[in-house]
């Protein structure tokens, strides 16, 4: 006849000792090292608290309209220079035409790409050596942050070779220095505006300005093409497509996101650090290495 | 390719439960189980969203179908499976297709214990699917529109059943789906498909190709067409992956669902409904040349009435002084502006200036063809910065007499100007002088004129010196032109040309003002200050000595040292810059060793003179290095409050004497040519605004070996010089205030309380004498220290009895 278990109960044994004993002193430090010592393993060896987290988005972007194109050419008292700059430069506006279409092709209301054609019209003595075309977009990330600036895409180009067309194509891409304090309720604001004309050689305090700036965009992926020769009584034309596509976003992580992550990794080193010392515990007591007042309760 | 079928096999098993559309179809009256399904489905992966769709059917009880035709999707993807179970282990068979595009003939050879169906589209040759010999396959071979014929084998395997159907899909819009046109067996033909919104007809009265809804296409067009391009464009369903790249976790946003429709707008017919309506949104709009020309900001622009009553007399203001046209249309005044550059180096637009901001601008003028340019007109003569005859019209309060009051108007002022010019090779000539023939009486001064290739008296640095005083205006204008001789070289040059503007304030002098570099610490780009005073350290004396900026020689022209003219040709040392500069610097040989012919034959008379050379050579350099025995530094930016700190100089003996006598070539053994000066300094001062202090200067000269070739003229010696900062700033230490002292003193007269002290007496004898009622306070003071002396009395004694 074999018996079955129908019903169990642990039989506890209490070991005791006053506040002024070795056992207790052995107790409180052993349960203090269980809770601490895990702690200072992850904190010592970084990445307790999360300092910055990333994540993906397309940002809804759309060319402002603003653009400043300056070409150099093989007549050095006149480059060409066209868009917006200040009318005190006393200079025939170069470009004839310029044609630009936004558009959202999976219609989620945030266009995919910029293409942009620009006509420049010259003597035809006139051979164009370099371009630099600034373009200005508007800049918003709406997902998890909300933020909104006013960013510039710089292409430049020279050549040795005169040339007659450029096409240029690359990716929007989103460059921070420091990680967003998100909210999804306070937007967080650059709209200075980059074109400014205050100092001499503009072109380079432009450039000064944006480099200092925290977050701005740059063109990714660039592939450009340089076309040598002008056809007769033709414009030098420059062609640009530019992906909008989803960028990485760099943000700093609210409390509970950072408590989250802080007490995953203490947890899992506190279960560790528990079933260690429970059976150092178990062997300290149960060996009575330290003097214990044994109670057994029934 | 099996494994890659595979695997998606596996994905859309799992994605059955999360179908988006379930199409049942049975058509024509074939056998058809109600349990048979059509799923639409787009696949992971499909970036453009557009082109794949999958068709599964998922079917648990064995059926009987053969060519049902079920077709769907996309046109250019066109997908048919047609499933058939007939093995028993088999639970589920799952027909996939594949987008392929191939021209060639393809051969697919599966061997697998799966169901595959494979499917090529738009195959002009022979298609020839070839399985394995396993058990309970299932092959499903789908050609759309094949020209040559179609070849389906299987090996000898049981109950394997080969379905080989050719079909065309047509479009599956929200709306309706279109007659599916099929052509069993061999040879493709493509029937036309009605449909209401055609939207690959978009040449009016003509045939579009491989648009099978175009009505303009007549029977005999369709035999050209390859597929039915009818797309439909917005039936995007884009999966998003939440954890892996596994379907089973899939959110399938669907971006444009069937029951959402973009509502219409009623027609803008005004332009205040546009206002309206762009009232929330962001609306980019082109660049207006137009708008931007506000006359006051615009220099170029002639002022309008509205300007002139308009007149600011504050600082940064734009509207304080104004330069008369020196054009024929004299009425026109501009803004008082400097040339600058823009986007190159060239001078390309002017600049206002404005009130109480010194400013100073630099720009080059291309000079195609320097003798062309060289007349009064061009932009190289003063006169275009000089106004009308040197006529400004500067802002001032004027007084009126009639209505006697003040009221801020224009004034003309005439500028006073000085010139000086310097001729190519640097030395300075009064312009005055060179006078000849004038055709302008009145002004001695002539334009740039063109003589012999040299073009004189280009203009190269305006200076205007603008008295003010404040809001009274400005007083007067003084201008100096820095004309320059260049040398026609025959090629187009740049010439650079400086600008500056600077106020002053009236009744103050300027040669009394100096710049701190910092105050009081130095600050980073400041000159370091000198001062050559020796042993006049006592502080009364210290500030009377006006300090200089320690300086090193700049590498002028052709890397020489000192032989540009214009320029100062040395620079300061600023604060944290390490410099380090190499220049030559030529020293004339041929003097001492002209007419050594007869002397040669004495040696020491031969000697003696090279020793001179070597010298002259050794203080060539020595001033060209600078002397710093016995200077003193300034520790801070600021000079009343520094300390003079001595230079520490280490000076290598120099020995001048030549060591190879009486030979053409002549070595000097040490001259001293290099100057390595160590600055050290430290941050002194609170952790807020820490203060750079120098503590010390250390200068060490350096030697080498110069050889001297006696034959030429001159010879050029190498000059280096190098300055290094020493951060030497100790870390920021805590200081706490010490703890207060308590000093517990009782009053003087604690013991003798009833002694009322010499001084309260003789004032309560002056006070009685004068005023008795007056002696109130120090009664009053007598009558509490007797109560506190009682009190203090009775507390000894309790405290006595007590213990």
């Amino acid at each position: 006849m074999s018996l079955r278990v129908v019903y169990s109960k642990s039989f506890g044994v209490k070991y005791k000792a006053p506040i002024c004993s070795k056992a207790f002193i052995l107790y409180a430090v052993i349960t203090l090292l269980t809770f601490i010592l895990p702690f200072l393993f992850c904190y010592r060896s970084n990445g307790l608290w999360l300092k910055y987290e990333t994540y993906r988005e397309q940002p809804r972007v759309q060319f402002k309209l603003q653009y400043l194109l300056y070409a150099e050419t093989s007549d050095h008292t006149s480059p060409l220079i066209c868009g917006n700059f200040p009318r005190t430069l006393q200079i025939t506006d170069a470009c004839s035409t310029i044609k630009v279409i936004e558009e959202d092709t999976n219609i989620d209301g945030k266009n995919e790409f910029l293409d942009l054609e620009l006509y420049l019209t010259t003597n035809d003595t006139v051979d164009v050596l370099s371009i630099a075309l600034l373009l200005i977009f508007d800049f918003k990330i709406q997902d998890m942050c909300l933020f909104e600036m006013e960013s510039m895409v710089v292409i430049n180009h020279s050549s040795g070779l005169p040339g007659g067309r450029l096409n240029v194509f690359g990716d929007l891409d989103l460059i921070q220095k420091l990680p967003l304090v998100c909210s999804t309720r306070r937007p967080i604001r650059i709209n200075k505006p980059i074109l400014l004309f205050e100092s001499p050689d503009w072109l380079v305090n432009i450039y000064e300005e944006y480099s200092k700036r925290t977050h701005s965009t740059k063109l990714n992926n660039v592939l450009v093409k340089w076309t040598r020769g002008r056809s007769y009584q033709q414009p030098f034309v420059v062609k640009t497509k530019i992906n909008y596509n989803s960028v990485e976003i760099m943000y700093k992580p609210k409390f509970w996101q950072v408590m989250k992550w802080a007490w995953i990794q203490y947890f899992s080193t506190l279960v560790l650090s528990v079933f260690v010392f429970k059976k150092i515990k178990k062997f300290v007591f149960t060996k009575h290495i330290v003097n214990t007042l044994i109670e057994r309760s029934m | 390719m099996a494994v890659a079928l595979a695997a998606v096999v596996a994905v859309l098993v799992v994605e059955f439960g999360r179908a988006v559309d379930t199409v049942k179809k049975c058509e024509d009256g074939k056998t058809c189980d109600k349990t048979a399904g059509v799923v639409r489905y787009d696949v992971s992966g499909n970036d453009n969203g557009l082109a794949l769709k999958e068709i599964v059917v998922i079917d648990t009880t064995p059926l009987n179908v053969t060519d049902d035709p079920t077709t769907t999707g996309m046109a250019t993807s066109t997908s048919i499976v047609t499933v058939k179970t007939s093995a028993s282990t088999l639970k589920t068979t799952i027909g996939i297709t594949t987008k392929t595009s191939v021209s060639t003939p393809k051969t697919t050879t599966v061997t697998a214990r799966t169901t595959v169906a494979t499917t090529t589209n738009n195959t002009s040759g022979p298609t020839k699917t070839t399985t394995g010999t396993t058990n309970n396959i299932t092959v499903i071979s789908t050609t759309n529109n094949t020209s040559g014929p179609t070849k389906t084998t299987a090996g000898s395997t049981n109950k394997t059943t080969v379905i080989s159907t050719t079909t065309v899909a047509t479009s599956a819009t929200t709306e309706t789906i279109g007659e599916t046109l099929t052509n069993n067996g061999e040879g493709g033909k493509l029937r036309f498909v009605p449909n209401k919104y055609c939207y690959c007809d978009i040449i009016y009265g003509g045939c579009d190709i491989n648009c099978c809804c175009d009505t303009d296409c007549l029977s005999h067009d369709l035999k050209t067409f390859t597929l039915c391009a009818d797309q439909v464009q917005f039936n995007l369903i884009r999966p998003e992956s939440i954890l892996f790249d596994s379907s089973l976790f899939y959110v399938v946003v669907d971006n444009v669902p069937s029951d959402y429709f973009y509502p219409e707008r009623a027609v803008i017919q005004s332009e205040s409904q546009v206002a309206i309506l762009l009232r929330n949104t962001d609306v980019f709009t082109w660049h207006d040349n137009e708008k931007k020309n506000r006359p006051p900001s615009d220099p170029a622009s002639p002022l309008g009435e509205l300007v002139y009553n308009n007149y600011d007399l504050t600082f940064k203001s734009l509207r304080w002084m104004y330069t008369v046209g020196s054009d024929v249309n004299t009425s026109e005044i501009k803004t008082f502006s400097l040339k600058n550059s823009a986007f190159n180096s060239l001078c390309a637009v002017e600049q206002p200036v404005e009130y109480l901001m010194s400013k100073e601008t630099r720009c080059q003028m291309f000079v195609s063809n320097l003798m062309d340019a060289c007349n009064g007109n061009s932009s190289l003569s003063f006169k275009r910065y000089y106004g009308k005859n040197g006529l400004f019209k500067v802002v001032q309060p004027i007084y009126s007499n009639i209505h006697k009051t003040e009221k801020i108007g224009l004034t003309t002022i005439q500028a006073t100007v000085h010139h000086r010019c310097v001729s190519v090779n640097g030395t300075p000539y009064d312009c005055r002088v060179l006078k000849t023939g004038s055709n302008n009486g009145s002004d001695p001064y002539r334009h740039p004129v063109y003589s012999a290739g040299v073009c004189r008296r280009v203009i190269e640095t305006v200076e205007y010196s603008i008295t003010h005083n404040g809001t009274s205006g400005v007083r007067g204008v003084d201008i100096n032109f820095y004309h320059r001789d260049v040398p026609d070289s025959g090629r187009p040059v740049y010439l650079d040309q400086k600008f500056s503007v600077r106020f002053v304030w009236v009744n103050r002098l300027m040669t009394d003002q100096y710049e701190r570099s910092g105050k009081p610490g130095y600050a980073v780009g400041n000159p370091i200050l000198v001062t050559a005073t020796i042993g006049d350290m006592d502080p009364t004396n210290r500030s009377r000595h006006r300090p200089k900026a320690f300086d090193f020689p700049r590498s002028g022209v052709h890397g020489m040292c000192n032989v540009n003219s214009s320029k100062p040709w040395r620079q300061p040392v600023k604060f944290l810059e390490n410099v380090s500069i190499q220049c030559r610097v030529s020293v004339g040989v041929r003097r001492w060793s002209n007419g050594t012919e007869e002397s040669r034959a004495t040696s020491t008379g031969a000697y003696s003179r090279q020793t001179e050379i070597c010298q002259n050579i050794q203080n060539e350099t020595i001033s060209t290095l600078g002397e710093y025995e016995g200077t003193l530094v300034a520790s801070l930016g600021d000079p009343e409050v520094a300390r003079w700190i001595p230079v520490v100089v280490v000076k290598p003996s120099s020995l001048s004497s030549p060591t190879t006598p009486l030979s053409d070539d002549l070595s000097c053994p040490s001259i001293i040519n290099g100057m390595h000066v160590r600055v050290f300094y430290s941050y002194v001062g609170t952790f807020d605004s820490p203060q750079a202090t120098v503590i010390g200067m250390l200068v060490n000269y350096t030697t080498s070996k110069i050889a001297v070739n006696l034959k030429q003229v001159t010879t050029n010696v190498p000059i280096r010089a190098s300055v290094v900062f020493v951060d030497l700033t100790r870390p920021p230490v805590r200081t706490f205030a010490e703890p207060p002292t308590y000093e517990f003193r009782l009053p003087e007269d604690f013991y003798y309380p009833f002694w009322s002290s010499d001084n309260a007496r003789s004032m309560a004898a002056t006070v009685g004498s004068s005023n008795t009622g007056n002696s109130g306070p120090t009664l009053r003071n007598l009558c509490s220290r007797v109560e506190f002396s009682i009190f203090l009395l009775v507390n000894s004694y309790l405290l006595h009895t007590l213990l």
